[in-house]
């Protein structure tokens, strides 16, 4: 089996799941306990959020440990609905995660207005736009960092200096940087990401909140090692993502330059095939692949891969225009483009031969009607 | 005049077209929109032929189902849709 849709979720890093038995095997204890074994699993946590804190380059106060970036992104938003009541206009754009959505909706359907930010041809945020939709009752601009299609990465420092010259937090969803490029958290109010996006464990995600700013938690319990999220300490969990994160940082410049030439690699072979055509552009990042393969539709093209033993994805499953890609369609203005666009995710992990057996399959592709 | 409107928590163009809806009820007060979650209000789905794109909107003119479209409109094009509907 090919797997190429490292996007969505990437295999656990065997050094990263032998931290996690380990842990759950020796740290079982709860950490709020008060005996001696307790004890320990509360030291051994606390020297896990410093290890984060290091290679995030922030305070281990800043950190939420919760169950998913989905989480965190409800509870970012909601929080601060909370926090501020009297600010009832949110600023998103229409290519966030489904739970950064969700939790818009949520909020949209108490009485809070909800702006959408457009995208420019060339795939990056309009910040001019954004600009004229900020208020005085803006709750929050929340913008994601890495187009989960195309790939493109936007200028997070801009668009935190935007906000934070008319006094409005920034939070942005950086799943899809986090481990691939250096973030700056210090720039941002707030940030959400996973550890399954790293080669970590599902189940466990990170709200990050800059110094000094604080919402209302939607979890209320003991003050265990956030009074922003309560719950017993998943030690193993948290274990595991300290060390996914620390593998990611620590080879991250050798494995997005593999993966550039990986990226390379296929592009050069995919540019004879005149069926195909790329979509992403300069600014995506090298471990996305956005292409068009014309005269295909994603429905059937997923299970014609599948059926050749390859794993891709198409755009994120939702909604909306007539089956197009939204994301597509704004940086090619194309329809038949985005009627037929793909999503291969590569990593590291991912193999020349594992290339050239996807074109070999994009050419013997059948044509639809 | 009474519109359906089934969409999801989840869907970027539901909660774009939300705003929209709103600011067409408020220029066309006959107009009567019931909203339908997908995930949530099974019972009012039951004989509405939803599909894979959201939002989905299905047109009445006396309880009779006239239109149904679908998807991303501009607040011109949903008036188009719904005031030309039979």
């Amino acid at each position: 089996m090919i797997y190429l849709d490292y996007a969505a979720t990437t295999p656990i890093d065997s050094i990263v799941s032998d931290v996690w038995v380990r842990t759950e095997e020796e740290q079982f204890a709860n950490a709020n306990s008060r005996h001696i074994l307790g004890q320990k699993a509360w030291a051994f946590l606390q020297m896990q959020l410093s290890q984060m804190a290091e290679l995030l380059h922030v305070q281990k106060e800043n950190l939420i440990l919760c169950s998913s970036a989905t989480e965190a992104n409800n509870t970012v938003l909601k929080g601060l609905a909370l926090k501020y009541p009297q600010k009832k206009h949110i600023i998103t754009s229409m290519i966030e995660h489904a739970s950064l959505i969700g939790a818009a909706s949520s909020l949209e359907a108490q009485g809070y207005e909800v702006d959408f930010v457009d995208t420019k041809e060339d795939g990056l945020f309009d910040l001019e736009h954004l600009k004229s939709l900020l208020r005085t009752d803006t709750l929050v601009v929340s913008l994601i960092a890495v187009n989960s299609e195309t790939g493109i990465l936007q200028p997070l420092e801009a668009i935190a200096a935007l906000c934070h010259e008319s006094n409005i937090l920034f939070h942005s969803d950086v799943t899809q940087a986090m481990g691939k490029v250096p973030i700056n958290l210090k720039e941002l109010d707030f940030a959400s990401c996973s550890a399954h996006k790293i080669y970590g464990p599902k189940g466990i995600g990170l709200l990050y909140r800059n110094d000094d700013l604080s919402f209302i938690p939607l979890l209320h319990g003991g003050n265990s090692l956030s009074p922003y999220r309560s719950s017993t300490p998943q030690s193993a969990l948290i274990a595991a993502f300290v060390k996914a994160l620390e593998l990611s940082m620590t080879h991250q410049k050798e494995r997005f330059e593999k993966v550039s030439q990986l990226k390379t690699y296929l592009l050069d072979q995919l540019r004879s095939n005149p069926r195909v055509h790329i979509n992403s552009n300069e600014h995506s990042l090298p471990h996305f692949v956005n292409i068009s393969i014309l005269k295909t539709r994603p429905e059937k093209g997923i299970d014609y891969f599948s059926s050749c033993d390859i794993c891709l994805s198409s755009k994120s499953a939702c909604c909306g225009q007539d089956e197009y890609s939204a994301s597509v369609y704004a940086i090619t203005k194309d329809m038949e483009r985005a009627q037929s666009s793909y999503r291969i995710s590569i990593s590291h992990l991912t193999l020349e031969s594992e290339l050239d057996a996807l074109v070999e399959a994009i050419e013997r592709m059948p044509y639809e009607d | 005049m009474k519109i359906k409107v089934v969409t999801a928590v989840w869907c970027h163009a539901c909660l774009l077209m939300k705003k929209r809806i709103k600011a067409l009820m408020k220029k066309n007060p006959e107009l009567v929109f019931e909203m339908i979650d997908l995930d949530f209000d099974e019972d009012k789905l039951i004989g509405l032929e939803v599909g894979k794109i959201l939002p989905v909107y299905f047109v009445y003119h006396d309880d009779v189902l006239i239109k149904r479209f679908v998807g991303e409109k501009s607040i011109d094009e949903l008036e188009r849709e719904i005031l030309h509907a039979d």
